[in-house]
């Protein structure tokens, strides 16, 4: 699939998980999990995550017990029945909003999305996030090593003035880095105003994930 | 929003910056369980956001840097993405319509934007989680409030003076944030650029 395609699709599984009502939020997480499995092996990842299972469980919980009108007293708990249902395809809900965004996330590039961004009318936004991900490590490292530097020399005794220490040092050596990057971008005439336009592609394969949403969507609201 | 390279590049260290302490911040501050790391990290990434607006005078820059950082932070490992996506998002562009507003970068529109933009915490957990759950988590909130003051013995008029309380601590961290990124990106603009540095002091 191509990255246009894929952005479109998780608009669409974004709409079909939230407006899908009741049971029938299963039918609208089972097509986006099994198209996710299809399009992008990666999202599932979400689903071994124990984090994810232990907010399912937030969820289910507090909605058996406080949620529906037939509570049942049942070792001091009111347990509801219909309350656990609710709490069912709220999670359900989320399950499919998850899996979408994994998806996108593990699936399209960061040059595929700078691309996007810039067809998106976000001029020099794609180039600018092309920066960010390039100057990340080096970012990172400064920020542990100065940190590091600061805690052994007693600079955090005062939070205040650390943190601020902290945050001197390291923005000044990015921005240093970040004004070479902008010398050797204008050495090469180098203007994000005259990048040439990247044209979107559409495959085959976008079409019909698009196609079944469509179908489901309808499916959902209408049926 | 039409920036020139200096601009594009500076929005990228800094989203960089704070896309570097969301990563590594973050997460270490999950594991630990630290109570409110939320606002917090929300201070410290609106405190670069801001020094950010320093270096790009610009209406659009605080937000284009939320952009980069809530981009960064879809693509770092980690389990549940979207949601702080959403608060990097919300919080930049809380800040940026501050900053519009109030005109031109001084200390009180620092101020305000920061305060502002770190009350989002205290509101995303409602607004994420009917998002990912439906209406019904509301209910669920209601319910509890209503058992833990009935447990505790509370009128439930009590919980009005926590929350009171809760946005109060939100808003301190903002000005505080607001604040730190005033005095540190003049200190930062008077190491790199000594000329600029001297207008401002």
């Amino acid at each position: 699939m191509s990255p246009a395609g894929r952005a479109v699709c998780l608009i669409l599984a974004l709409v079909l998980a939230t407006t899908a009502p009741g049971w029938r939020a299963a039918a609208a997480c089972g097509v986006i999990v099994v198209l996710a499995a299809i399009a992008s092996p990666a999202s599932l990842a979400t689903l071994r995550s124990r984090r994810f299972w232990l907010f399912l469980i937030l969820l289910l919980v507090p909605a058996a017990l406080f949620l529906g009108g037939d509570a049942q007293e049942a070792t001091g708990l009111a347990f509801s029945m219909s309350g656990l249902q609710a709490g069912v395809v709220m999670a359900l809900r989320a399950i499919g909003i998850m899996v979408a965004v994994s998806g996108f996330a593990a699936s399209v590039s960061v040059t595929d999305l700078g691309h996007l961004l810039e067809r998106l009318g976000m001029r020099g936004l794609g180039f600018a996030l092309g920066i960010a991900v390039n100057m990340l490590p080096t970012v990172q490292s400064n920020l542990t090593t100065a940190y590091q530097a600061l805690r052994l020399r007693g600079g955090l005794r005062r939070p205040w003035m650390g943190l601020r220490l902290l945050l001197v040092t390291v923005a000044a050596n990015s921005l240093r880095h970040a004004d070479d990057i902008v010398g050797s971008a204008e050495a090469r005439a180098f203007s994000p105003d005259r990048l040439p336009a990247v044209r979107l592609t559409w495959s085959a394969a976008d079409w019909r994930v698009i196609v079944v949403l469509i179908v489901t969507m309808a499916a959902v609201w209408l049926v | 929003m039409r920036f020139s390279i200096r601009d594009l590049v500076y929005i990228g260290v800094f989203g960089a910056l704070w896309g570097a302490v969301e990563i590594t911040g973050g997460s270490v501050l999950h594991v630990l369980n630290v109570p409110f790391s939320g606002v917090v990290l929300a201070g410290v990434g609106m405190a670069i956001a801001l020094i950010g607006r320093l270096f790009v005078p610009r209406r659009g820059s605080v937000l284009a840097i939320g952009i980069i950082t809530a981009l960064l932070k879809m693509f770092s490992i980690g389990g549940i993405v979207i949601t702080p996506m959403i608060g990097i998002f919300a919080e930049s562009l809380i800040a940026e319509l501050v900053l519009t507003m109030l005109g031109r970068p001084r200390r009180a529109s620092f101020l305000a934007a920061g305060a502002m933009a770190t009350l989002w915490p205290f509101f995303h957990p409602f607004l994420t989680q009917g998002i990912l759950a439906g209406s019904g988590i509301f209910t669920i909130y209601q319910r509890t409030i209503q058992k833990g003051a009935q447990t505790l013995g509370l009128p439930a008029t009590a919980i009005l003076y926590v929350l009171a309380a809760l946005i109060a601590l939100h808003i301190v961290i903002g000005l505080a944030a607001g604040l730190l990124a005033w005095d540190a990106g003049r200190v930062i603009q008077a190491r790199l650029r000594p000329d600029v540095g001297e207008r401002t002091t």
